[in-house]
């Protein structure tokens, strides 16, 4: 290897270093969680042996509830290895790809591709392209590789083969893939998110075809040859994009730029802006609105289309399909786009990073009318994307419904509508997610922030499956949850005691957070009532829970947090 | 009126312009009457602190060089410079030490120069 | 507007401020003031501290010791009062990349009661600015003349800019000098402003300020710090191997019999001082502020070792 294509290497390690220690710390944290997991699983089928043996020898009381308990608790570990281990390799592979995206955040916000520092150095494009890809394959490979031996092996269920060789190839190829159209479209920021978000569904969609086994008998060998495919065309397709982008082509494109032109100028409203806080809420809408928008609708739309092509081919009953688009486009509205939304909000007006720049920050107005304004088009954002997956859920019963109505058709799906209305709802707490964190511009970068806020609702939803699973725990449940509305509440009012007293809020800021947060509260009430009477839960413990679900604190705090990233 | 400030020579820039002006009023390019432009008007020609500006005129008209008359402008003065033959010596020997040195170094005689310099005066006359 | 009484309260008052980026003390200034009137330039090396002592005075960094005052108040604690009566020109020229110059002047308008659209829309012309342009296509001179516009246009009463000039062409320097002089001279403005460009601030500033390590190493009216510094060269009777040690000798420059000293003592000081060592002057001139930044800043640090690299040029 000649030295220029050592220094690559090096810059992409040197580069990354906090990405490889959290890759090793979640490696290493799953391993202990799966050897755990194999230990007790171990003991258990050892101690049933002794017991069967005692059983034989007639001798000594049979402690059928002792064995009872052991069984559940090797179930529950099991469980949580596996899925925290499921989780946490597909957060691996995402900062996979962000330590091999190879590229640097640019001026204006958003990221280059190859940065173009590179392109003055005497290197061949062909190398500058391969490295990295080379690279991005060996990790992805080692990683995947790694999790499957030091994490899967000892707790799957024997019964679920799992084709590991088919996972090796759709990582690789889906990294090559990414790496591509990185590289080669950094000119179209916008389409090149549409892109990503296009591949990222359909690797996820991809990801999930073994675990169903009459499809993926069907679909082993054609999905094989696609990824194949695409393995061996993106690296050309990198080399020859990075090539006509390092000789100053594919940089703009007349139509595009025209249309562009076209629609800011129907969009830039002539009228006046009155107050700050109407500035500011008219700038972050028109920042993030859109995009999120019209990248919510594009996955919707893909979504849809995916669903029509698998009615098309008719393998699988029909029910079933649009129950997966379902419940594709409610995961994928509360638990990526919702972040996203929230992390995208929180960052700056001009430069979309966490810390403040300083032009936002010299600006005169309060910190709480920049929080407010966030918090507006947070809501107004939300909104809007609701309507549209709502909308793409009516067009799903639309299309399946072949002489059905679609209110039959909801009536069919049982329990769906309350669920979904639950994880709308829900959306809203995953929207705000760490938003005084993000606000104090402390977190380094959005993908950062987006990891963080991910391991975090692991963290809590792993608190509630253990809450679920041992009985011991149930019975303090409730005094847990009423000590954590107390925090909540007292953590709430200090903040806003603490906020009037610098006068970053007025007094209409408080009433107005605290009367949006009663009623919602109540509307979470009522829909958790509905919930537990449906799913059979307690419902005291619910009805509390539901107190805890709409945000106060983390609002009450953020101007707090806000005025720490705007006086440093 | 011209002036040319060169903020690099470490003369401050108050004082380039009472210079200046000194020169250009010994040198009858500016006549007593004349007007001064406004300060406003000359920091904004000259890319200059008005505050430098107000500084130099304040000099000059201490030096009696030029006189501000009450709400019209700055002019100057009609009587010719009334400065003291100290202050005068000062402000020529260090020019005419230079003069010296640079005619030392080529070999030109003092009686030399000094035609040179009747010579030069004439023809500054005739000028006028 | 000439030679105002100074009795009034100062626009900025910094009184022992110190503020660390981890053991590197960033400031560490024990007084400044900036009087209504004034135009105070601040000079610095890359590096010096003059960046975070704007940032003090904008309040985007809290004082952690001493204080901040702008007109009277902590900007810190009290932004909206403060930052109203501010026109700032900040370093990396963050403006929103994605807005249209027309867009950025009609979000920042919103914020100011007091924005004049004539006086805005004169100056977009006379910088010749699209307004249909985007802010990220704009040529780093246009960045920067988008940038002090939006901080003239409300005529604030201070303005605030961090390198005005940094990084532009001759033409674009001149341009945006000539608006910052003409909004002094039309309105009395106080304006604090720093610069590297050391001419620059001769000539639009009346009060310097030199910045090294984060400290104030000099301050004053500039034609006084201009005349209190001489640079004089002497001659030694025999050939000095190293630069001659003179009190009152901020930097020496030189090798064998003439050495040429930037200092801030009397002739007659010197001209003892040096006969002490065999020397005299033979040469005096006035020392132009490129030179006493280059000395002050110089015996700050390591001013001697300077002498070999000065001789060459």
């Amino acid at each position: 290897m000649t030295f220029p294509l050592a220094a690559i290497t090096w810059e992409m390690g040197r580069k990354n270093r906090f990405g490889f220690l959290l890759l090793a710390f979640l490696l290493l944290f799953c391993f202990g969680a799966s050897q755990l997991a194999a230990h007790f699983a171990e003991f258990e089928s050892s101690l049933s042996e002794d017991l069967r043996r005692q059983i034989l020898m007639s001798t000594g009381p049979l402690d059928d509830l002792g064995i009872l308990e052991m069984h559940a608790r090797t179930e529950s570990w099991r469980h949580f290895a596996l899925v925290s281990g499921g989780f946490l390799l597909g957060v691996s592979v995402l900062v996979l790809f962000g330590v091999c995206a190879f590229c640097e955040s640019s001026r204006g916000g958003g990221f280059t591709g190859i940065p173009s520092r590179l392109f003055t150095l005497p290197v061949k494009t062909l190398h500058l392209v391969a490295v990295p890809i080379l690279v991005g394959i060996f990790l992805v490979v080692i990683v995947g590789q790694a999790w499957s031996t030091l994490v899967f092996k000892p707790i799957l269920p024997t019964h679920l083969p799992i084709p590991k060789g088919f996972f090796l190839l759709l990582f690789a190829s889906s990294m090559v893939a990414f790496q591509a159209l990185v590289w080669t479209l950094p000119a179209f920021p916008r389409i090149r998110a549409t892109s990503l978000i296009t591949l990222i569904a359909l690797v996820v969609f991809t990801a999930t075809i073994p675990f169903s086994e009459n499809e993926w008998k069907d679909l082993e060998s054609p999905l094989m040859v696609v990824w194949a495919v695409i393995l061996a065309v993106s690296p050309l397709a990198a080399w020859i994009g990075v090539s006509r982008v390092r000789r100053g082509e594919w940089c703009e494109w007349t139509v595009l730029t025209r249309v562009k032109d076209a629609i800011s100028n129907f969009l830039s409203s002539k009228r006046d802006l009155r107050t700050p806080a109407a500035a500011q809420f008219w700038m972050e809408l028109r920042r993030i609105g859109p995009m999120a928008l019209g990248g919510l609708t594009i996955v919707c739309l893909i979504i849809y289309g995916l669903t029509a092509f698998a009615l098309g081919t008719g393998r699988e009953p029909a029910k079933e399909t649009v129950e997966v688009a379902f419940s594709a486009i409610v995961t994928f509205y509360v638990f990526v786009w919702s972040p996203l939304v929230g992390v995208g909000a929180c960052g700056d007006g001009g430069s979309r990073r966490l810390r403040m720049s300083a032009f936002q920050a010299t600006q005169p107005m309060t910190t709480g009318d920049y929080v407010a304004a966030k918090l507006k088009v947070m809501a107004t954002v939300w909104f809007v994307g609701a309507l549209v997956s709502v909308c793409a859920v009516l067009a799903l019963g639309l299309r399946l419904r072949g002489g059905e109505t679609l209110l039959s058709w909801f009536q069919g799906l049982e329990g769906i509508a309350p669920v979904t209305i639950a994880a709308w709802f829900y959306s809203i707490h995953v929207l705000l997610g760490l938003f005084p964190l993000w606000l104090a511009g402390r977190v380094q970068g959005s993908t950062w922030a987006f990891v963080g806020v991910l391991l975090a609702y692991g963290l809590v939803g792993h608190l509630i499956a253990l809450f679920e699973r041992s009985p011991s725990l149930q019975s303090q449940a409730l005094a847990w949850i009423v000590a954590a509305t107390a925090l909540k509440l007292g953590i709430a009012a200090l903040a806003f005691r603490e906020n009037l007293r610098r006068r970053l809020m007025g007094r209409r800021f408080v009433w107005a957070v605290v009367g949006v947060w009663t009623l919602g509260t109540c509307v979470s009430i009522r829909i958790m009532s509905v919930l537990a009477e449906q799913a059979g839960w307690n419902e005291g413990l619910a009805l509390a829970g539901a107190v805890l679900l709409f945000p106060l604190a983390r609002i009450a705090l953020a101007p707090l947090a806000a005025d720490l990233n705007r006086h440093r | 009126m011209q002036l040319h400030i060169s903020p690099r020579d470490g003369v401050p820039i108050f004082r380039q312009i009472v210079n200046q002006v000194k020169y250009l009023v010994g040198s009858g390019r500016l006549e007593p009457g004349d007007e001064l432009p406004p300060i406003r008007v000359l920091a904004e020609q000259l890319v200059v602190n008005p505050n430098t500006i107000a500084r130099a005129y304040a000099e000059l008209e201490h030096a009696g060089v030029v006189s501000k008359r009450h709400g019209s402008g700055t002019y100057v003065s009609g009587n010719g410079s009334p400065l003291g033959r100290l202050e005068k010596a000062k402000i020529l020997s260090q020019r005419t030490d230079a003069l010296v040195a640079e005619a030392r170094h080529l070999g030109v005689e003092l009686n030399e120069l000094l035609d040179l310099v009747r010579e030069r005066h004439r023809a500054l006359q005739s000028k006028e | 507007m000439n030679q105002q009484p100074l009795n009034h309260e100062p626009v900025i008052e910094i009184s022992h401020l110190s503020r660390r980026f981890g053991f590197k003390v960033a400031v560490d200034v024990t007084s400044l003031k900036v009087h209504r009137g004034q135009v105070f330039g601040l000079v610095g090396a890359n590096g010096a501290g003059k960046t975070t002592l704007i940032k003090h005075v904008m309040g985007l960094l809290r004082a952690e010791s001493g204080s901040v005052r702008v007109f009277g108040l902590d900007p810190a604690s009290d932004p909206v009062a403060v930052l109203r009566r501010i026109g700032f020109l900040s370093e990396d020229r963050d403006m929103p990349g994605w807005m249209r110059v027309d867009e950025l002047l009609r979000y920042t308008r919103a914020f100011h009661r007091d924005w004049d659209k004539d006086y805005a829309e004169s100056l977009r012309e006379r910088f010749q600015l699209d307004p249909s342009a985007r802010v990220k296509n704009l040529s780093r001179g246009e960045l920067a003349k988008t940038g002090l516009l939006l901080a003239l246009a409300h005529r604030p009463e201070l303005l605030v800019l961090d390198e005005p000039s940094s990084g532009l062409d001759p033409v674009v320097r001149r341009e945006m000098l000539e608006a910052i002089i003409r909004s002094v001279a039309d309105e009395g403005r106080t304006v604090f402003f720093s610069s590297h460009l050391l001419d620059e601030i001769e000539r639009a500033s009346d009060h310097v300020a030199m910045m090294a390590g984060g400290r104030v190493i000099l301050e004053g009216r500039v034609e006084e710090i201009l005349e209190s510094h001489h640079r004089l060269t002497l001659r030694f009777a025999a050939p000095l191997s190293e630069p001659p040690i003179l009190a009152g000798a901020l930097l020496m420059t030189g090798a064998g019999l003439e050495w040429t000293a930037i200092c801030n003592a009397g002739r007659q000081e010197m001209e003892s001082a040096a006969a002490k060592l065999g020397g005299r002057i033979v040469e005096e001139a006035a020392a132009s502020l490129d030179d006493i930044f280059l000395a002050r800043v110089g015996s700050n640090g390591s001013s001697l070792r300077r002498s070999e690299k000065q001789e060459v040029s």
